[in-house]
């Protein structure tokens, strides 16, 4: 039968209590230091890699510069071409008084050829015409050709008359929407 | 100090004992983390920067490749020409009269002047009187705004006599000094859009003028490559 013998003096001992804390921090000490140990190195081995990785970043990024300092020329070109088609588009929407008068000369496409523009004046805002109309049927073209348009936001007729020698004389002002 | 830890009571000497491996520990943990973790911070975003920048030049680069083997590369002269960095009343006074001797229109009385400015562009006005049979000088006109130079028309005033009209006529002319600067190598650019492409296609269709424009250097780093 095991005796269980203790020849330390009485003054060295520790109660039991304390010695179970005592245990268990020692315990944690092993269990802390392991976890030390591991993270330094889990930290140097991240260190070490993302350091190489930046290295062959550094070493890529360095190679397309010189490959894009390459095709300056390119680039050159496409900084041109957009600046250029950015200030030509900004150009092309600038008011125009001939989409003013393209809308006018679609009511002329029936009108037969005898028939005389007296004064036309253009701009990007209004049109006035004044024509001299040969027949009735050019009449009824024209004026059927400008009451079924809606180029126009008004449409005033300024003037209106007839001579049996010229024919119909018609005064126009049209104001674009 | 020896003595006096060899003094203290059993239990108080075993505590320091058995804590003293834990603190250590514990002082080295903040010791690492302090000096650790900003680094390991620091080069992620340095790996992270490098990252973005690699994918930016890698994009540039395609871009850049891709653009100078496009027709749109060799686009770039119909563009200057349709918009010129230098006051352009000569070559348009040129085109103006190409394309009246074309249509069968006598046009004279030309005179060239400043014209609207605004931030970006700059306009210039030509006034001018053409004449000939209406049909002619009605396609005359709708054929102005198909020109290079870009030209817009501004007002007509036309008069039919004797089978005969006349009209005198105001255009604008625009022009717009070249960008001076590139963006920097590392910074992102795009490829000309469907838009712009369209637009481009639009351009390459204009009246050329016979004058040949000079284009802006190409040739070796210039900080300044436009030629301003």
């Amino acid at each position: 039968m095991p005796v269980n013998l203790n020849l330390l003096p009485p003054e060295l001992a520790v109660s039991k209590s304390l010695g179970t804390v005592l245990k268990t921090i020692r315990a944690l000490s092993v269990i802390a230091v392991a976890a030390f140990l591991v993270s330094v190195t889990g930290i140097v081995i991240y260190f070490v890699v993302g350091t190489i990785n930046l290295n062959s970043l550094n070493a890529n990024i360095n190679q397309l510069k010189s490959q894009v300092t390459a095709q300056e020329a390119s680039e050159q070109q496409i900084i041109l071409l957009k600046d250029r088609i950015a200030k030509i588009e900004q150009a092309k929407a600038a008011p125009s008084a001939l989409s003013t008068a393209t809308k006018v000369d679609s009511f002329l496409a029936n009108v037969s050829a005898g028939s005389v523009i007296n004064q036309f004046d253009a701009d990007p805002a209004k049109a006035d015409i004044t024509l001299n109309l040969k027949s009735n049927a050019d009449l009824t073209e024209f004026i059927q050709g400008v009451s079924s348009s809606t180029l126009f936001g008004s449409i005033d007729l300024s003037s209106f008359g007839f001579n049996p020698a010229t024919g119909y004389l018609v005064g126009l002002s049209m104001s674009v929407k | 100090m020896r003595k006096s830890f060899e003094n203290l009571p059993e239990s108080v000497k075993a505590t320091i004992k058995a804590s003293a491996p834990l603190a250590v520990v514990i002082i080295l943990f903040i010791l690492v983390a302090n000096f650790g973790i900003p680094r390991v911070a620091g080069l992620r975003d340095q790996v992270t920067t490098a990252q973005s920048l690699k994918a930016t030049l890698s994009q540039k680069l395609s871009v850049l490749q891709s653009f100078s083997q496009s027709s749109a590369s060799g686009s770039v002269t119909a563009a200057v020409t349709a918009l010129p960095d230098a006051n352009p009343s000569a070559i348009v006074v040129s085109q103006l009269k190409n394309l009246a001797s074309g249509g069968g229109v006598n046009i004279s009385g030309i005179k060239s002047g400043s014209g609207s400015t605004t931030s970006s562009l700059s306009g210039i006005n030509t006034s001018f009187q053409a004449t000939g049979p209406r049909d002619a000088v009605i396609n005359y006109l709708k054929n102005i705004e198909t020109i290079a130079p870009i030209t817009v028309v501004s007002s007509i005033r036309l008069i039919e006599n004797a089978g005969v009209a006349t009209a005198d006529v105001s255009v604008v002319t625009y022009w717009a000094p070249n960008p001076t600067v590139i963006p920097s190598v590392t910074q992102p650019i795009t490829d000309l859009s469907a838009s712009e492409k369209q637009e481009l296609t639009q351009i390459a269709g204009l009246i050329q003028p016979t004058v040949v424009q000079s284009l802006p250097s190409e040739t070796g780093v210039n900080p300044a490559p436009f030629g301003q």
